[in-house]
């Protein structure tokens, strides 16, 4: 097993290399130029020069390259070319907000979608079965930012029970941490519940048609343990794959809902350097998080032997 | 575990969760959305306005504006002016420290206007005509020129980027062209709690114990800066209908420029004050350099295209969130003029459609580059394009983020030979900018050296440079300034398109004596 995970670590080697060549040259590539960005809109010609000097810019791309790879292998993932703060330390900022609610969304989800998916696939066919689904459809329909919008309308305008938006951290106090955590957390929850919901079901529905499934009937066992012990098991490896890609995404890419409750995390953090051209936060978020990307594939291959103990590496 | 139990668990649990949000901020403390985040920290390094308000609550200046515009010493105490109009002497008020507790010295006033002065236009000026710059001892410093200037003190109290903004002597040694290194450390009446920022998400301000403001009231930025709260947070909120929302839950004290969609419903809610903070004249920039706007008769027709209530109109709303203006100095302030304004008083299609034709205009496509992410600007854009289209002519509507705006903004060539080219873009320029054209960077009819669209009018270029000469309010001034507009709109730097409205929004049972200027100021702010 130590030598699978090695070997799978080394593997993401390769391919980091080669999404840091291309991301590296993609941004200087694409049209936008930092210095003007920062110089500011009354800012002269020479002005916004003398900024890309200043910030080696106007160094050949392959220098520019080099100077990179180098702090790099150093563990430098270099300065924000706008706060001058390093990127490590931004990504740091944004971590606990963008791990909480990745945590609270999928653990929201999980709780809610896979009870619906077993209970529709178990009455597959019936009321219970096309309610739920048609709660799965209308979750994954629904609009990140209508749906919150809406529910900072009804829960924080109107009813006044929860705030608008901002994030708190645990160590400020437990309970703002968790109430401003619950409207973006149903927000993001739901989408990511219908998903699982129908994953669920669908899986379930196959299992359900298995030979050992209608043996444990045969033999008596409750029909909730043939449900949550025998076919839930079997059913478990696209479910927790769909999870890990879920998480992943909620780590990556959360940006709309991160900037309707304006909640500081690793999405806003992207889309803001894209937006101003900050090449080092682009270079380094996107290096994290095909880091992510890759250690989340590897938990979920890992995880594939608890379900299924036919499965070793 | 028992049924009754599980019910009072759950109980408690819903309880929890319907305690409403106490996390309010002390009492002390004003929590304020801005209409962007603080990135950058050092305010001769970049013209972001963010960073002027930055620059404005940790530093200070010499002298600042009033509200009736004029200059008032603010760090110095007392100066003269010697009898031959070229020595300026300047002293230092007493008590003046900065944030670390050492005093400020007369070497860091002069290293901090040299280092300013390598890159703002009116320092530029300024330091072009000044023989030297020196200390006599650590409160006092002379100030030499070459030939009498007469906005010496005017430049010294520029309100907008760059502000001259006084820095330690070891962070204004640095070269200008990269951001200084090391804390920041001003002299002004607040903090930067440097542990405490989150770029993109939170800035925080402390009050500066030791700061010693003046005896006068405040007024505008000049004044006594009399620190009120404890603490400012500048808060990132990106969405403007939550930042609404927040204000009126009372999560945020202040907004400092809610969009207009927005003020209709801050307008209705009993808690929200709002208050008139800048005025923006949005403008049509055509390049000088390439057809058809390098004919003077095709800028002439975008003129008489250019009807400015249509335009308002798209970018303001209602007629009460703006005016018409055909002043390229702005309306009400002291430098309103609107000498040679005919063409823009009176929109006229087919003439335009006529001059358009007599530049020899033949249908090429005309790229105008609309940035979709500033709504105003945006909408500005949409107005050309449909206007133009109107005229017959073939518009390239190209929608960008602003950063590829201002990427393509530099490039000189036509679009048939470059396709990073372009004809026109839109942008605005606030208040401050619009009454000090020898600073502002938009309107220089510098050839070559000009602000991007590269107007060139040597005649209005010198009725500037001897404008800056004359004492104002007299009638000789009178006369130069209305040959530097005549001069202006015979050659058409850009079109001005009249001036609308950036209001703030705050709420008036928490806040009060808040200074009603363009940066916000959080001196002399209360929160109650």
């Amino acid at each position: 097993m130590l030598a699978y995970i090695l070997r799978r670590i080394l593997a993401t080697l390769p391919v980091m290399g080669i999404v840091i060549l291309f991301v590296f040259l993609l941004v200087r590539i694409a049209p936008g130029d930092p210095a003007a960005i920062i110089a500011g809109d009354y800012a002269t010609p020479e002005n916004i020069q003398k900024i890309r000097v200043g910030l080696g810019l106007d160094k050949p791309i392959h220098v520019q390259f080099r100077i990179y790879v180098t702090n790099l292998i150093r563990g430098d993932l270099g300065r924000s070319l706008h706060s001058r703060l390093p990127v490590s330390q931004l990504i740091a900022q944004r971590l606990e907000p963008t791990a909480a609610l990745a945590v609270s969304t999928l653990s929201f989800a999980i709780l809610l979608a896979i009870p619906l998916g077993i209970l529709a696939a178990w009455k597959a066919g019936s009321l219970i079965d096309r309610t739920v689904m048609v709660f799965a459809v209308g979750g994954f329909s629904i609009p990140v930012f209508w749906l919150g919008f809406l529910l900072i309308y009804g829960f924080s305008v109107k009813l006044d029970v929860l705030p608008v938006q901002g994030y708190v951290s645990f160590r400020e106090g437990f309970f703002p941490f968790i109430t401003h955590l619950i409207l973006p957390t149903v927000t993001l929850g739901l989408i990511y519940m219908a998903l699982l919901a129908r994953i669920t079901r669908a899986t379930i529905l196959e299992v359900l048609q298995s030979d050992y499934i209608r043996t444990a009937y045969a033999k008596g066992v409750r029909p909730t343990s043939v449900l949550f012990v025998h076919a839930l098991k079997n059913a478990a490896i696209p479910v927790v794959t769909t999870i890990g890609v879920g998480f992943a995404l909620l780590v990556s890419g959360v940006v709309i809902t991160e900037s309707v409750f304006a909640l500081p995390g690793l999405g806003r953090l992207t889309v803001d350097a894209v937006l101003q051209r900050d090449y080092s936060i682009i270079q380094g978020v996107t290096l994290i998080f095909s880091f992510v990307y890759a250690l989340v594939n590897l938990v979920v291959d890992l995880s594939y032997t608890l379900f299924d103990p036919r499965i070793r590496y | 575990m028992s049924h009754r139990t599980t019910i009072r668990a759950m109980g408690g649990l819903l309880a929890s969760l319907l305690l409403v949000w106490a996390g309010q901020a002390s009492a002390q403390t004003v929590r304020a959305v801005l209409h962007a985040e603080v990135k950058h920290l050092d305010p001769h390094w970049t013209t972001a306005d963010i960073t002027q308000v930055h620059g404005y609550m940790v530093y200070d200046t010499l002298f600042a504006l009033d509200d009736k515009g004029q200059p008032q010493p603010q760090m110095v105490d007392t100066y003269r002016l010697s009898a031959d109009k070229l020595s300026y002497t300047f002293s230092l008020r007493d008590g003046l420290k900065w944030h670390d507790g050492q005093p400020v010295r007369s070497a860091d006033v002069i290293a901090s206007l040299k280092r300013w002065a390598v890159k703002d236009a009116a320092g530029q000026k300024l330091m072009a005509r000044t023989a030297s710059l020196e200390a006599i001892n650590d409160k006092t410093f002379v100030l030499k020129l070459k030939e009498p200037y007469g906005l010496t003190i005017r430049a010294l109290a520029k309100e907008y980027s760059y502000v001259p903004f006084i820095l330690p002597e070891r962070h204004a040694v640095q070269d200008p062209s990269k951001p200084f290194e090391g804390e920041v450390i001003g002299s002004g009446p607040f903090m930067f709690a440097a542990k405490e920022w989150v770029p993109g998400a939170k800035t925080v301000y402390v009050k500066f114990k030791d700061y010693v403001p003046r005896k006068e009231p405040a007024s505008y930025y000049a004044g006594g800066k009399k620190v009120n709260v404890e603490r400012v947070e500048f808060v990132v909120i990106p969405d403007q209908s939550t930042a609404v929302a927040a204000l009126g839950k009372g999560e945020v004290d202040y907004l400092q420029r809610p969009h207009v969609d927005q003020w209709p419903l801050l307008r209705k809610d009993p808690n929200v004050g709002m208050y008139r903070a800048d005025v923006s004249q949005m403008q049509i920039h055509p390049n000088h350099l390439v057809p058809p706007f390098d004919n003077l008769k095709a800028r002439q027709a975008l003129m008489l295209m250019a009807n400015q209530q249509d335009y308002l109109r798209a970018i303001a709303g209602e007629p009460e969130n703006w005016r018409p203006c055909y002043s390229y100095l702005g309306c009400a302030g002291w430098l309103e003029t609107d000498a040679g304004a005919d063409l823009l008083k009176k929109p006229d299609l087919e003439k335009a459609k006529q001059l358009l034709a007599e530049a020899g205009y033949k249908g090429e496509k005309i790229v105008v580059m609309a940035p979709s992410d500033f709504p105003t600007i945006n909408a500005a854009s949409l107005t050309t394009a449909a206007m133009l289209r109107k005229l017959g002519v073939n518009v390239d509507l190209q929608a960008m983020d602003w950063g590829t705006l201002t990427s393509r903004r530099p490039i000189k060539d036509a679009p048939a030979k470059n396709p990073a080219g372009w004809q026109i873009f839109h942008t605005t320029s606030g208040y401050a900018a619009l009454k000090d054209p020898w600073g502002h960077a938009n309107i220089s009819t510098a050839c070559d050296k000009a602000w991007f669209g590269w107007p060139c009018s040597p005649r209005a270029s010198k009725a500037l440079e001897e404008l800056g000469n004359l004492t104002p309010g007299t009638e000789a001034f009178k006369k130069g300034l209305a040959e530097y507009h005549a001069a202006l709109m015979e050659n058409i730097p850009y079109v001005p398109l009249g001036e609308f409205f950036q209001s703030a929004a705050y709420r008036k049972d928490r806040l009060g004596n808040i200074l009603e200027t363009p940066h916000t100021v959080f001196w002399n702010m209360v929160k109650k």
